[in-house]
């Protein structure tokens, strides 16, 4: 989507019109699902939570104004601050364990290119995990999240070579720690 | 230490490009690598890495949930109503329903007929996709939603075959995905289902997979190099699907008798047969027909799960400070039972 396009919809979301705030959702929500997704590692939870941050944003995006930040980046903010919320909401509750979900690989009987390739996603949803989180943030948000450079940047209120710099030390110990599984 | 420093910027900047144009699909690593050929031996493995993310299957949410995540949220957004809307009189509300209706009916006519065989690269399709969104949400069975997922994969396969031919290979690689994964949502509602609609389900499925691996061979010869990994790829999970389905479909046919017993006279053969017949047939409300999923997806187990809402406020972008939705964020799902994706087995339990 074309930046003026996106910047009519937001405005018109902005007056409630339902049909932009529906293309904005069809737009977003799988990315935003995708990155609470990698960042919490549990799929009933990333739902709950991805309809949540639409929620948000249906509430605040009236308040939004560009001043520079991307509108995605304001998105991807939401869901950042949704995610934090989550972990010290899980943080106050010592008897549930945060694990990473890995029903659907084990005892699998999927084709084996299938198998193969859940295998990737869960080696590679693992090995992010173990990254700084502002590492983890630029990975997802590029690879999975579909944002620039420039977004990102804008989303960690960074400056673009920092975001380089980050990329390339995620880059390198995802480099070594999926080598070491392989 | 500076020139180090500039160095590692240089660097930064030269990995950052080549990742660029690899998501964008761009540039291959070979070329990257052939513009910065200084760099080879450093730039080789992250690039690697970064290829290896592009390539890692994207997640998915559960097409059912994203649709009642939207319905939800469009109501919403269209529930608090001015006051002044609401003091409108209910003859002059039932002539704008009348009306908005009529027009609803002849605009969505118009563009759903235009839109019904439009294909991945035309303007109208995601209309198409949104029909098809809607139509999923009003079945209300397992089998309404085999069909439709049936249904929806036939579509997705003429499409990737149309696209191959023009041509358009990320196109055609993201309706052979989809196809998939229409197939394996059919498989596993067919799964869900029993007697006579089952077998009927999965005589249709094995059908369906059957055209698929025709027109996966008819395809392969024309198909640009580069589509190539994808249908072969497409073919191999249509393939392990249709021996699935098979092996299904024939568990819901009768059983052979067991070898063990002594040979019987074909009168003796058939009069137990008729005496199994009448044992088999309960009256219909005999329940239990049905395999309760292998996942054990119900409803009450899902509803297992710890809930996420109410925590106080969420600060906001820019510090602004937006309110938690209280009870908005329901796990529940139009439907019950587990999703796909959520299990093993693509056939037997999930796709």
């Amino acid at each position: 989507m074309d930046e003026n396009k996106l910047e009519d919809l937001v405005e018109k979301a902005k007056q409630r019109d339902p049909e932009a705030f529906g293309e904005l959702y069809d737009h977003f929500f799988d990315r935003i699902y995708r990155y609470i997704l990698y960042r919490l590692g549990r799929e009933a939870d990333a739902e709950d939570l991805t309809e949540d941050v639409f929620v948000k944003v249906l509430q605040a995006i009236k308040r939004y104004e560009s001043r520079g930040i991307p509108f995605s980046a304001w998105l991807f903010r939401i869901a950042r601050n949704s995610v934090t919320d989550y972990f010290r909401r899980q943080a106050r509750k010592p008897e549930v364990v945060l694990k990473e979900e890995v029903p659907e690989i084990c005892e699998s009987e999927t084709p084996y290119k299938q198998y193969a390739a859940k295998m990737t996603q869960k080696q590679v949803r693992q090995a992010i995990t173990q990254l700084t989180i502002d590492q983890q943030n630029v990975i997802i948000l590029k690879f999975f999240g579909g944002l620039n450079n420039k977004e990102v940047a804008s989303f960690l209120g960074k400056t673009e070579e920092s975001v380089k710099a980050l990329q390339h030390r995620a880059l390198k110990s995802l480099n070594r720690i999926l080598k070491g599984k392989s | 230490m500076n020139r180090k420093l500039g160095d590692e910027q240089k660097f930064n900047d030269v990995l950052a490009e080549c990742v660029e144009l690899i998501r964008e699909r761009k540039a291959t690593i070979e070329e990257c690598l052939e513009r910065y050929p200084d760099l080879k031996d450093k730039l080789e493995p992250l690039l690697g890495t970064a290829l290896l993310l592009q390539e890692t299957p994207q997640v998915e949410p559960r097409p059912e949930f994203k649709m009642a995540a939207r319905l939800r949220l469009m109501q919403e957004l269209g529930s608090p109503l001015p006051a002044v809307e609401r003091k409108v009189r209910p003859r002059r509300i039932l002539l704008r329903l009348a009306a908005a209706s009529l027009a609803l009916l002849l605009i969505f006519s118009g563009i759903a007929t235009a839109s019904t065989k439009r294909l991945p690269d035309s303007p109208l399709y995601p209309i198409k996709r949104a029909i098809e969104r809607v139509q999923l949400v009003t079945k209300s069975t397992d089998k309404s939603r085999a069909l439709a997922h049936l249904s929806f994969s036939e579509e997705r396969l003429e499409e990737a075959e149309a696209m191959v031919r023009a041509k358009e290979t990320r196109l055609a690689q993201k309706m052979l995905e989809e196809m998939n994964q229409e197939t394996e949502k059919a498989s596993w509602y067919a799964q869900r289902v029993s007697g006579k609609d089952k077998e009927m389900l999965l005589a249709k499925l094995v059908s369906l997979l059957e055209r698929q691996q025709a027109v996966f061979e008819r395809l392969f010869e024309q198909a640009p190099l580069e589509a190539r990994t994808a249908l072969e790829h497409a073919k191999e999970v249509s393939r392990q699907g249709l021996e699935q389905a098979k092996e299904a479909l024939e568990e819901t046919k009768p059983k052979v008798e067991p070898e063990k017993q002594s040979p019987k006279s074909p009168s003796e053969e058939y009069r137990e047969e008729r005496k199994e017949e009448r044992k088999e047939e309960p009256p219909p409300s005999t329940p239990g027909d049905a395999p309760a999923p292998e996942d054990g997806g119900s409803p009450a187990q899902e509803g297992g799960e710890t809930p996420t809402n109410g925590g106080e406020g969420t600060p906001g972008p820019e510090g602004e400070k937006t309110l938690d939705h209280e009870g908005g964020g329901s796990s529940s799902t139009p439907e019950g039972g587990k999703s796909p994706g959520d299990s093993p087995n693509f056939f037997k339990s999930w796709p």
